[in-house]
């Protein structure tokens, strides 16, 4: 039981909710059930994403206007791979330690890339996000935005992506940092 | 022939097939925006997006495209917010004739954001986009 519990009413605005449904917002009382309610919706937008991805091989070529291919099994099972990683030790290393209180949930958008491929996009804020771009041909390069600043990476191993993705989320995923307190 | 640049404040229709947004998804995502080239029907030439081709093809679902300096000359905040060269993008009118050999069919509407789709750019597109409702 936290001290918490018994008096603090946490209120979600819509943009933190995964799509979930409801009013403007939704209102868990007491720490620990706000921190299931966040968890369990994380957990069902991820898997949403992977049943999407287990499917997006089949759109087929031209599916955007101009030139366009489908993306292929290749990408589609890296991209589950890190939506997989980030469910099982994303949530293992920062939910249940130091940066649960006050961490701001990212949104988790995903598309097919017109030259063949998935784009994988972890979104805090319109100031810090991290984009992956995973293609067809075996390339992964990834670009993301840390307070407001671009920058542009590619990378050999999944690891090394892995590695800048934890940096990421301890940088900028706490809402002390990213300036602005998205639960109130 | 004379390239007609598209001035601010014009709009842009992209088509996309539904199936290439995950169930529940609200956001455009800025990946459907990556390529080089990247084809769009302009407004002036084609009022009803909904009766285009594409969409007869299942491309149901159009994004809009707000034409804006943010997209033409995207800035860099670490460049003291100055625009980039690399990211500049043209957007010109691009009609397509009737290719009788390729079987590419005539679009008098068809026009081009052309240019490198750094994410600095995707982003300013995403920005000034949005998805039409059916009725809209």
């Amino acid at each position: 039981m936290n001290n918490f519990d018994s008096c603090v009413v946490y209120i979600i605005p819509k943009e933190r909710q995964f799509q979930v449904g409801g009013s403007y917002f939704s209102v868990v009382q007491g720490f620990d059930n706000y921190i299931q309610f966040r968890n369990a919706n994380l957990t069902k937008t991820i898997d949403r994403r992977i049943r999407y991805l287990n499917g997006v091989t089949n759109i087929g070529d031209d599916w955007i206007s101009g030139t366009s291919s489908a993306p292929n099994q290749y990408s589609a099972e890296i991209s589950k791979s890190i939506l997989d990683e980030f469910k099982n030790k994303f949530l293992d290393q920062y939910l249940k330690n130091d940066y649960r209180f006050g961490l701001v949930m990212p949104q988790i958008i995903l598309s097919p890339i017109p030259k063949g491929g998935i784009y994988i996009e972890f979104k805090i804020n319109e100031d810090n996000n991290f984009s992956i771009y995973v293609l067809n041909d075996k390339v992964i390069n990834y670009e993301v935005q840390e307070m407001g600043l671009y920058n542009e990476y590619s990378i050999d191993t999944i690891e090394s992506l892995w590695v800048k993705i934890n940096s990421f989320f301890k940088n900028y995923a706490n809402y002390s940092n990213t300036g602005r307190r998205n639960i109130i | 022939m004379q390239i007609i640049q598209i001035p601010d404040g014009e709009i842009l229709y992209r088509y996309v097939k539904p199936a290439a947004f995950p169930d529940g998804q609200e956001e455009i995502p800025g990946g459907i925006f990556s390529d080089p080239e990247l084809s769009c029907d302009w407004k002036k030439y084609n009022s009803r997006p909904q009766e285009s081709p594409q969409v007869k093809i299942g491309k149901t679902v159009i994004i809009a495209i707000n034409i804006c300096e943010e997209i033409r000359n995207p800035s860099n905040p670490k460049n003291s917010g100055k625009k980039e060269v690399d990211w500049h993008q043209e957007i010109i009118y691009d009609p397509v004739k009737t290719n009788e050999i390729t079987g590419e069919e005539e679009n008098l509407a068809h026009s081009l954001i052309s240019g490198k789709k750094k994410k600095a750019v995707t982003d300013a597109i995403v920005k000034n986009a949005i998805i039409l409702k059916p009725t809209e």
